[in-house]
Formats: structure tokens, C-alpha cells, sequence
């Protein structure tokens, strides 16, 4: 059942909201072993809320528009009474989390269901959910290969059937990257649609919340109970709820569609843009484009993620560097030696970019790029080659979504349908605060067959 | 000392010798990014975009 057909039937009272919480949970503790999704299961949360949820039904009040619909958060989200792990050993020495993240807060009063938190990469900064704490997240469709990251134990639950719904964080693309692994819908909303509020961060500039789900629809659902301002997040923008639910399947005709070159297609292989071109061609008459100064957008955010994520993690890094995961201390540590020119004129290069970006938004209304060059790579695997040079797989994995979260564009992956291959995700782009026409992309593709999420038996 | 343990100590850090090798190739790589972005002629009117409000 997608999360809409959940929320119907326990609104409807066909469906009990806790029948549905025991059944995830069962299945949770089935795949979870194996697939290493959940890093905690909150089991009597989950049931209490949705006891909640079926007292409101039988009481005649309005149970919220997720009514039993259960899900997960990747483990940066606060979850009152757990240490915010964020993926480290270090985080799990701080006092347990008063309350809820904002986001999750809404995720109650929407009468979702909390099963629990997922696993990731160690403060965020990876692309393959390979973490030295807590074990590395199997892919779902190919448990020999990585979920993608660094929300991969968000995207791996949904992929796997172990919830409706999950919600990540993605700093320079990790929600898009694992969405396409796992062949699900991932949604980066513009930056600062969101509140982040009471989650850990990792580069304040760069850092998004936003949700995975099966379907364009259901991902639609879940951004719209996400909305709305919130003063305690600076980033965060004063900005009425703007619902998509309503208008997802009102696509409006003569839609001005560009396909990225240049950059998006020099460093993804030929499959993925072959696939790419495949879904193009169903939307009609597709121009290609160039976006001037990708390479450089990208750099910049590589700059500013490793200067401010070092900053954050600055006195961890002088007093206890043994305790973080080898794969993000060596890079936070370098990260701190950067200087400052590089950092500021990162800085400079991202407004020069949004302007570039903005120009070529006047002549297009949506563009279009792979999401990962690549499907999932194995487990362990060090390195991808793209143009035909080797590079280390994990920074790698990115540089196809770098560019976008660089200057804040609301995306949303839609996974290509592809019998017998591994998932494949693109990038449906839409100028600033219009995830709308984005959303309505996807669910034309899912419509139109061209996309739909594999959920692993 | 190397390049990388005087760059470290001039912003208060030691580095384990253990880490140096890792710590220089990442180093290497961010300044092979920074020289991307240091080519990009950027007119003086160019303003940072710390918080990007789009």
C-alpha cells in the first residue's frame, strides 16, 4: 500500500493504524539484519502513536492527513529521548534530545508513525552510507552493493518496503544520490523551504531536509505536512505553505524542457544518459543546454562543505580526531587547512553561478540531468571512472547533484523504470520555489510509465 | 616539518603522524578545487552568498 492508500484506509477506519505500525515493525525486524537500514527501532513509540491515531478515527476527530502512515528519519534528526548519533561515535557522548526535530514534530500532527532512526554516513559527509560505527547499508535490489548516502539507510527502507516514507538530509546530494541507487522518489526542496530545526548539521549553507517515497504522489503528500516557516531556523524563509497535492496531476501543457550538457553529461557514464535521454523523449521536444560554470558551482560547494564542516567539528577533530570514522576525518582534517581566499572566493563564485543559472531559467521552465553518473557501486568499491579517469568513488558520487544544491534549486529525483538493470534516478530541476513543477514532472513520468519505484519483495 | 603539520599547527592543530598521508591527498584535492574556483574572473561587484536566499 503507498502512504495515500494508508492514510485513506485508517482515516476511513478500514484499517487500523496499529495493525499497520505491528506489521512494519515485524518487517523491520525480518530485513533489517540483513540490509542494516534502522540503526534504532523505536517500537513502543511507534505504537503508542499509532494508538493515538486509531483513538482519534474512533473518536470522530480528524486523525491528520499520514494517518498511520509509518516512516523513518535519518539519524541527524533530534528524536526525543535518543542522542542524536548523526552517524558518529563522538555525537552519542551528548545528552539525549529533548524533544523532536520541528519536522518530525509535523510528521505527529500529520498522525504519521515514527518506526524509527536510519542509518548514514558519519556527519553526513560520504556518498555510500559505509559507516565505521554502525556497519554500512546494503542496497535493497543488490544487497553485494551500497544504498548511496550519506542518507542511504532512508532511502534503503523505503526501497525495501520497511516503511512508506523517510525523511534525509542532503548538503550536496544525499538524498538524490540514494534515491537513484535505490530507485526511489527523493525530494531537495529549495533551500530554506524547510526548517531544520532541532537536527544536526553539517554545513549550514549547503543543508537541506526533504523526504523519500514510493511513489510522486506520496512524496508530495509528505512535503506539503512538511511546510511552513519557522523562526528558529535563520536559513529559513518566511514563506506561506504553498500545497502541491491538489495540482500534482495538472501538468500544464507547452512546458519549456532542457536537458543538461556540457558538465552533466561529461562525468556520467553512458548508461545513465542514455536513460536519461530515454524519459527526455517521452516529455516531448527536449533542447540541450549548457549550464555555464558547473564544474566551478561544483568546486565551490566541495570548498565550502569541507571548510565549514571542519569548522564545525573543529575541537572534535584537536581533541579526539581517533574517534571519527577514517573516511571523514582525514577529509575534515584538511578541511581545516584550507585558505580563506579559496573559501571566500567559493563564496563569490556561488552568487556568479545562481546568476547564470537564473538567465538560463528565462528560456526554460524544468531541466533535466542524471541524478548519479553511475547505478550503485559495490560495497568497498574505492573508485569510479568518469571521462575515463579514476577517482575516488566516495566524494565522486556527487558531482552530478553538487552543482544544484550549490545554489539552493529544488529537485526531485524520479526513478526510471529499468527491468533487469539496477535503478537509475534523474534530476527533474526547477527554478527557485517551484518544486511544484517539478513534483508534476515526476508524476507525469510515473504516469506516463516512464518511472516508478522498485520496492524490493 | 611538512607543509601540511605547519598549516595544522598555525590554526591550533596536531596532526597524528598516522593521518598526515591521508590528510595531505585530501588537501591536495581541495586545492585542486580551489584552483577552480580561483580562475573564475569574477567582476568586484560579485557578493559572497553565504546564506543563498534564491
Amino acid at each position: 500500500m503507498t502512504a495515500a492508500e494508508i492514510a485513506d484506509a485508517v482515516r476511513a477506519g478500514r484499517v487500523r493504524a496499529t495493525a499497520i505500525a505491528q506489521a512494519a515493525l515485524a518487517r523491520i525486524e525480518a530485513r533489517n539484519p540483513a540490509l542494516n537500514a534502522f540503526t534504532d527501532v523505536l517500537r513502543d513509540r511507534a505504537l503508542r502513536e499509532a494508538g493515538a491515531v486509531d483513538r482519534a478515527v474512533a473518536a470522530g476527530r480528524d486523525p491528520g492527513p499520514l494517518a498511520g502512515v509509518p516512516y523513518g528519519v535519518k539519524n541527524l534528526y533530534d528524536v526525543a529521548g535518543l542522542p542524536t548519533r548523526a552517524g558518529s561515535l563522538i555525537n552519542r557522548d551528548r545528552p539525549a534530545a529533548p524533544c523532536d526535530a520541528v519536522l518530525v514534530q509535523r510528521m505527529v500532527q500529520a498522525g504519521a508513525v515514527l518506526l524509527g532512526s536510519q542509518n548514514m554516513d558519519e556527519y553526513a559527509y560520504g556518498f555510500t552510507t559505509e559507516n565505521a560505527h554502525d556497519g554500512t547499508t546494503r542496497n535493497p535490489h543488490d544487497e553485494a552493493r551500497v544504498a548511496g548516502g550519506s542518507s542511504g539507510g532512508s532511502a534503503a527502507a523505503v526501497a525495501a518496503g520497511l516503511c512508506s516514507f523517510s525523511l534525509g538530509s542532503d548538503t550536496n546530494g544525499s538524498i538524490r544520490v540514494p534515491a537513484s541507487f535505490c530507485g526511489i522518489f527523493g525530494l531537495k526542496p529549495t533551500y530554506g523551504r524547510l526548517p531544520r530545526s532541532h537536527t544536526f548539521p553539517f554545513v549550514f549553507d549547503l543543508d537541506h531536509l526533504g523526504p523519500f517515497a514510493a511513489t510522486a504522489t506520496d512524496l508530495a503528500l509528505v512535503y506539503d505536512a512538511l511546510q511552513g516557516p519557522d523562526p528558529a531556523d535563520p536559513a529559513c524563509a518566511n514563506r506561506a505553505i504553498a500545497p502541491t497535492v491538489p495540482h500534482i496531476f495538472s501538468l500544464p501543457s507547452g512546458l519549456r524542457i532542457g536537458v543538461l550538457h556540457g558538465w552533466f553529461r561529461d562525468m556520467a557514464q553512458e548508461e545513465a544518459c542514455t536513460a536519461l535521454d530515454e524519459a527526455a523523449a517521452a516529455l516531448g521536444p527536449v533542447s540541450a543546454v549548457i549550464l555555464p560554470g558547473a564544474e566551478q558551482a561544483r568546486a565551490a560547494a566541495f570548498l565550502i562543505t569541507a571548510a565549514q564542516g571542519a569548522n564545525l567539528h573543529f575541537a572534535a577533530l584537536r581533541d579526539r580526531a581517533e574517534d571519527f570514522d577514517p573516511a571523514t576525518r582525514d577529509r575534515l582534517l584538511a578541511g581545516a587547512l584550507l585558505p580563506a581566499q579559496a573559501v571566500q572566493q567559493a563564496q563569490r563564485v556561488r552568487r556568479w553561478f545562481a546568476e547564470q543559472v537564473a538567465e538560463v531559467f528565462t528560456c526554460f521552465d524544468i531541466l533535466l540531468a542524471p541524478a548519479t553518473p553511475c547505478p550503485a557501486t559495490l560495497i568497498g568499491q574505492q573508485t569510479i571512472f568518469l571521462r575515463g579517469i579514476e577517482l575516488p568513488a566516495r566524494p565522486s558520487l556527487g558531482v552530478l547533484t553538487q552543482p544544484l544544491s550549490c545554489i539552493g534549486l529544488p529537485v526531485v529525483v524520479v526513478p526510471l523504470r529499468r527491468p533487469g538493470a539496477l535503478p537509475l534516478g534523474i534530476q527533474v530541476i526547477a527554478p527557485p520555489w517551484q518544486e511544484l513543477r517539478a513534483l508534476q514532472v515526476a508524476a507525469w513520468l510515473e504516469r506516463a510509465g516512464v518511472a516508478g519505484a522498485r520496492i524490493a519483495a | 616539518m611538512g607543509d601540511v603539520e605547519r598549516s595544522a599547527r598555525a590554526v591550533g592543530l596536531t596532526i597524528d603522524q598516522r593521518y598526515l598521508e591521508g590528510v595531505a591527498a585530501n588537501l591536495e584535492r581541495l586545492m585542486a578545487q580551489a584552483r577552480l574556483v580561483m580562475d573564475v574572473a569574477l567582476p568586484l561587484e560579485t557578493e559572497p552568498a553565504p546564506i543563498f536566499r534564491p
